[in-house]
């Protein structure tokens, strides 16, 4: 296990692990949250990331050859193994629900009468090829995939925007009170988790001093690709219209025909390129998950640990009933990231503090 | 996965690395008659040695012995090169200079006028050298025998490569005679730094394997690896750089080709500037290079040597064609049987007409018809040329035809394969176009399985492999998954060559940067004429 | 350990990839929807609602256009049952069909006067819960029963469907007579006034069918037409003609004698609305260029002075519009100019006191045009 990832890999990576399924439901839920001034909450949810990810990295920069898995248990004791152990689960839950909604949309567009168990196994097979290679053939793929997966994502919603869309449907203007902006920021938070994966990738960088700056510029770049997305489809549905829709992400490509292109109809290109969006996702938290249990456990490899996680995802994924209730699960488990980012980071600083400050004297 | 099937077929490494299967423990005797007993049993049966005694001197004392095989020597030499000069010219100094009689050093230095000599004493050599066509020289008294080098050969000329025509570029190519080669690349490369490393390889055909590189260019380490890996192979035929190949590629398992051939010098010469390895084999007209990257496999010299919107455009159309014979019928069988709305209305309609009645699947017919263009391809190959060409044509306009009258395949099914077809004939490269037209089949096998979903899943796995492939320690993918972002000007276009400022770092070369100059030179200005 | 894992996983894809493909289906096997028609049933009878399907003959469809032949009888087929819910009536047909009913490539969806008139909420569901159903096709009301259209026979297009939806395509850009709604975009509107929107109307007659002006949808109910003229009335107010490049002919009435026809380009409106005395009031300005294209007059001048019809249009389109404002404001009253949209976007505050009643105050709403056409060209005659 000697493979390091550079600084603009861990960008690409965080980048890659960001977009994932959110985007497609993201829409709906602001627009449903706080109407015309979503936009608003993209950028003020990304700021909120950016200072999430700074005390998540600058955690872990002070610890630059361990894991999260060993310095909790360094400054907080038992506490710490709990606190693995509670990191392991939420990992291995957000794991199994991004693959049941990721499921859940190629059932619904794609493959209605394939057995969702199926597409479900197959990307986990996927994953676990890619895993199994470890943490550097993981970044590469990514920067391969991508360019792949974004340039054309952008140029059909562009084409979309430019022909169809409507930005007076952003009208009236800052128009939230405080408990709408609470919410529409929780949303934007939300779909943004996936950068604590760092507590745990940080020894794997070559540079981990530059995590901070990585986290950042690739929490940026999101940032702009959602408010582009939201943007796009608020634009073109307009604020009620989006919020009644599951996937208004995928409904607004089958309302509008690319007129002059080969294919007009796009949103089944969408819906496969985006699968590359899913498997970049999937496989950085698979990694994850087999990694730190790799840690608690204190082996050596990773590798036997991605096969027996692959069973445990798939059940958690086909535990919600219905993707509504996939939906919820997904909340509260969010509940659980935030308290990874904003609050276990900072009880380990705090301790980290005390016991120096004790040492010291 | 995969990684089981390899260690299914690994083998125990060879304790001895290097063996020879020329289990001659005799030494030469300082008797003539001996050594020449020894050899007769050594050449036992082999027709075509011929034993040559002569004698020379001063009265025809010495006694000398030429062992050489009909055929591969070059009689002349044997003539001018040793018989004449040891014959006639030394008898004649001995009668000036009667000091010094014959020492063996007296007769390689003085006597013999042939360029090669070499001396030895091992007897094992000696049969090599004459089994390679050199000629053996032993004399009376002595129990150390000269090799001279007498190669001369009935072989090819050097013609117009055949799997590689350019239409702009030099019409030299590689031919089977290992001295050619090297000849023709350094007559391109003018460079003391070029080295030629020479291996025997094949533990029974002894084949010379020439090793070229650059040596401040080329990575240190993968020359050692090369070294290595080609000291590693214990076969015992070597008959083409095919072999060489597959005995020394990075993961057998994988469906591309981890190195590159090539039949033209100019080809081989540019590598070898960007610190790449060259891997010569006789009797193989086909040049290896390492190492390689799925980008370099794509590009052809034509590239360099056209201006460079041309060489851009036709860069583009080879990507374009790679991805269509790769995802061509798979696509159509995602279309066709899962996602037909995709497809523009009028479009749907006329296919649904031609369809009916068309007693299989997309799926199927896709099969049959993929599978039997393959089966053409491969019976017009194997034959002489013009028939070939026949059975081309009959298969696929013929058979074609009378299969869509016949209504068993559709005419936009006999579309696809021809263009699926034309686009792999469009990879400069045959093998990786063969290994594409293997993937085509399992693209085909997920299209059918979950649509255009499944595709998706077949083109991340293939890229998932790609990204974790290397050859000889670099990355396979190599200007895509490095941080060396200028190296796209050379990939899916090619800029101009002024701009093309360093290497590609897929060989790792010690020096980067090939050129210095920052713009080209405005022309000059015109004289005014008042 | 590696080896049982790679057979299981061979076993597994095998069983899998033989077992079946749960998706795959030849699309020879599926007919292509093109169209929909949906009528109501008169009470008393026990089904509410007839829905009529037209399907292609893919074989004839081609053999029409590619080959020499004579041209077949019929180049679509009718399908037709009656039922309660759409989607359930939908599925009675598929008892008698032998091939599966497919609809990615339905562009048009036809709805009967009567159905209408009962409420479009109960049919559009279906169009929007369900991805088999695109947003873009176009959706129609029709005057009379849906079914005349489906089964139309038309000369110019060998299928219906491609004979309206090009009539709607060429209306709505080159004469804005028709406004072009897709059925996404009739449900975004429906969804956002809760339930006003202007619907595409349909007139069918033997061989062939007017598209041109538009339905009225009231709280999901057809109350009423407008004809051609007031459905371009409203279209110059509407945001839709800024995006597309809109081209008409208008004739006009000259202060000399004859008419003038002249082509309309490069219109564009702005809507400001200000609020007083607690009523609303819309300024609307509108600049766009025109061309003369026919000239009735008989002087034939050398120096022709454009300008002199510049009034006259923008009284013209004025006139027009202000008839088709009073008749979605007095006989419909309902807002179906966007003016309510605007107040929410752009006055927000006010939108909130008023917008409970606002359906009854849409009819006293103030409008104040200011339309401004400047004539470029007269074509190549003087």
């Amino acid at each position: 296990m000697n493979d390091k990832i550079t600084t603009p890999q861990t960008i690409v990576l965080i980048i890659t692990t960001l977009i994932g399924v959110w985007i497609t439901t993201l829409p709906a839920t602001l627009a449903e949250k706080s109407g015309p001034d979503s936009w608003l909450m993209v950028i003020i949810g990304g700021g909120i990331s950016v200072l999430g990810a700074a005390i998540v990295t600058s955690t872990g920069r002070q610890f630059p050859e361990k894991t999260f898995i060993e310095y909790s248990v360094e400054t907080l004791g038992v506490f710490g193994h709990l606190f693995n152990l509670g990191l392991i689960i939420y990992l291995v839950i957000l794991t199994g629900m991004v693959v049941r909604i990721f499921g859940e949309v190629i059932k619904v567009f794609l493959l209605d009468r394939t057995p969702i168990e199926v597409i479900i196994l197959t990307m986990l097979a996927l994953c676990v090829y890619l895993t199994r290679h470890g943490i550097e053939p993981i970044a590469r793929t990514a920067e391969v995939l991508l360019p792949i997966l974004m340039l054309p994502v952008i140029i059909i919603y562009l084409m979309i925007i430019l022909f169809n869309g409507d930005l007076s449907n952003f009208m009236p203007f800052l128009r939230l009170d405080f408990k709408e902006i609470i919410a529409g920021t929780k949303a934007t938070v939300v779909s943004f988790l996936g950068f604590e994966v760092l507590l745990l990738f940080i020894p794997l960088m070559q540079n981990p001093h530059q995590s901070t700056y990585s986290s950042f510029v690739a929490i940026l770049m999101v940032s702009i690709l959602y408010l582009f997305v939201v943007v796009t489809v608020i634009a073109v549905l307009g604020i009620v219209e989006t919020s009644l829709l599951i996937w208004p992400g995928i409904s607004v490509l089958r309302m509008t025909e690319t007129a002059g292109t080969v294919f007009p109809r796009m949103d089944v290109v969408i819906l496969s390129l985006w699968s590359i969006a899913g498997f970049t996702t999937i496989s950085p938290m698979l990694f994850a998950s087999a990694f730190g249990i790799s840690r608690i456990l204190k082996a050596r490899e990773f590798k036997s640990f991605i096969v027996p996680l692959v069973p445990v995802a798939y059940m958690i994924a086909m535990f919600p009933k219905d993707v509504l209730e996939a939906r919820k699960a997904v909340e509260a488990v969010s509940n659980m990231g935030l308290f990874y980012i904003f609050v276990v980071p900072l009880l380990i600083l705090t301790a980290h503090w005390i016991r120096r400050r004790v040492l010291n004297r | 996965m995969l990684g089981f099937l390899k260690n299914l077929f690994k083998k125990k490494q060879p304790e001895k690395i290097y063996t020879r299967p020329l289990r001659i423990n005799d030494r030469l005797s300082r008797n003539l008659e001996k050594n020449l007993e020894t050899f007769k049993n050594i050449f036992k049966d082999c027709d075509d040695v011929i034993f040559k005694r002569f004698c020379f001197g001063p009265d025809g004392k010495s006694k000398g012995l030429l062992i050489f095989i009909d055929g591969l020597v070059e009689k002349e030499r044997i003539h001018y090169g040793i018989l004449e000069p040891l014959i006639y010219e030394i008898n004649l100094k001995t009668f000036n200079n009667k000091k010094e009689f014959l020492g063996i050093d007296y007769i390689v230095d003085q006597g013999i006028t042939a360029p090669e000599v070499k001396r030895t004493k091992e007897m094992r050599e000696l049969v090599e050298a004459a089994l390679s066509g050199e000629t053996v020289l032993i004399i009376e008294g002595f129990n150390e025998g000269v090799i001279v080098g007498t190669r001369g050969w009935k072989s090819r000329n050097v013609e117009e490569p055949t799997s590689e025509s350019a239409v702009r570029g030099p019409r030299e190519g590689f031919v089977e005679n290992l001295k050619t080669n090297t000849t023709l690349i350094r007559r391109r490369l003018r460079d003391n730094e070029l080295k030629v490393k020479m291996y025997k390889v094949g533990t029974r055909t002894n084949t010379e394997v020439a090793v070229l590189y650059v040596e401040d260019l080329a990575n240190p380490e993968v020359v050692k690896e090369v070294d290595n890996r080609i000291r590693k192979i214990n076969k015992d035929a070597i008959q083409e750089s095919g072999e060489i190949e597959q005995l020394i590629e990075d993961d057998w398992l994988s469906p591309f080709p981890q190195v590159r051939y090539t039949e033209r010098p100019d080809v081989a010469v540019s590598s070898l500037m960007e610190g790449k390895i060259a891997i010569i084999v006789d009797t193989s007209p086909f040049v290896i290079l390492v190492p390689m990257s799925f980008i370099g496999l794509l590009q052809t010299s034509e590239d360099y040597f056209e201006r460079w919107y041309i060489a851009s455009f036709i860069r583009l159309l080879r990507f374009t064609g790679i991805f269509i014979s790769l995802m061509m019928p798979g696509l159509y069988v995602a279309l066709i049987a899962f996602h037909p709305g995709m497809i523009p209305t009028p479009l749907a309609l006329s296919i649904a007409a031609t369809r009916e009645g068309v007693p299989f699947t997309a799926l199927v017919e896709a099969l049959i018809m993929s599978f039997s263009i393959e089966l053409l391809r491969e019976a017009g190959l194997r034959l002489p040329a013009p028939i070939g060409q026949t059975v081309g044509m009959v298969g696929g306009i013929i058979v074609g035809e009378a299969a869509v009258r016949a209504g068993i395949v559709s005419p936009i099914m006999v579309i696809i394969v021809a263009f699926t077809a034309i686009s792999s004939f469009a990879t400069p490269n045959y093998s990786l176009a063969a290994g594409i037209r293997v993937l085509t089949f399992v693209v085909l096998g997920a299209a059918a399985f979950l649509g255009l979903y499944g595709i998706a899943l077949v083109f991340m796995a293939l890229v998932v492999h790609l990204v974790t492939l290397k050859s000889f320690g670099s990355h396979y993918l190599s200007p895509l998954v490095s941080a060396r972002l200028i190296e796209l000007l050379d990939t899916f276009i090619r800029a101009p060559l002024f701009m093309l400022k360093y290497r590609p770092g897929v060989s790792r070369p010690q020096e980067y940067k090939r050129q210095r100059n920052e713009r080209r030179d405005n022309p000059p200005r015109e004289e005014s004429e008042d | 350990m590696k080896g049982k894992v790679f057979i299981l996983t061979v076993l597994i894809g095998a069983s899998i990839f033989f077992h079946g493909c749960w998706n795959m289906m030849d699309l020879e096997k599926k007919t292509f929807i093109m169209m929909m028609g949906i009528d109501a049933l008169p009470e008393g009878q026990q089904d509410k609602i007839k829905v009529t399907l037209t399907m292609p003959v893919p074989r004839q469809l081609v053999g029409a256009e590619g080959g020499g032949g004579p041209r077949p009888e019929t180049p679509q087929q009718i399908l037709q049952s009656t039922g309660n819910t759409v989607y359930g009536t939908i599925r009675q047909i598929t008892n008698r069909l032998s091939r599966q009913l497919y609809f990615e490539h339905m562009t048009a969806i036809v709805i009967g006067e009567e159905a209408a008139k009962g409420g479009l909420d109960r049919f559009l569901d279906v169009f929007q819960r369900n991805k088999d159903f695109l947003r873009m096709a176009k959706l129609y009301i029709c005057e009379g029963k849906a079914e005349d259209v489906l089964k139309m026979e038309t000369e110019m297009e060998p299928l219906v469907v491609t004979y309206i939806n090009q009539i709607v395509h060429f209306n709505s850009s080159r004469s804005l007579r028709a406004i072009n709604y897709s059925i996404g975009k009739v449900i975004t509107e429906l969804h956002e006034t809760n339930g006003n929107s202007l619907v595409m109307r349909i007139r069918p007659e033997k061989k062939e069918a007017v598209v041109a002006g538009s339905a009225v949808i009231k709280n999901w109910k057809l109350v009423g037409w407008l004809s051609d003229r007031e459905t371009r009335g409203i279209l110059w107010m509407l945001k839709e003609i800024n995006r597309i490049s809109v081209e008409t002919s208008i004739e006009l009435q000259t202060p000399q004698k004859g008419l003038v026809v002249l082509d309309l380009v490069n219109f564009t409106n702005k809507t400001k609305a200000k609020i007083q005395d607690g009523m609303p009031v819309f300024y609307i300005n509108m600049r766009g260029e025109a061309r003369i294209v026919e000239k009735e007059e008989r002087i034939i001048k050398k120096e022709e002075n454009l300008e002199r019809y510049e009034k006259p249009i923008e009284q013209a389109i004025t006139k027009e519009i202000n008839n088709a404002l009073q008749k979605v404001q007095d006989e419909y009253r309902v807002d179906v100019v966007n003016f309510g949209e605007h107040l929410r976007k752009y006055h927000p505050d006010y939108w909130e006191t008023v917008k409970e009643k606002w359906d009854l105050m849409f009819p006293h709403v103030k409008v104040v045009l200011n339309v401004d056409v400047k004539i470029r060209r007269q074509g190549i005659f003087k």
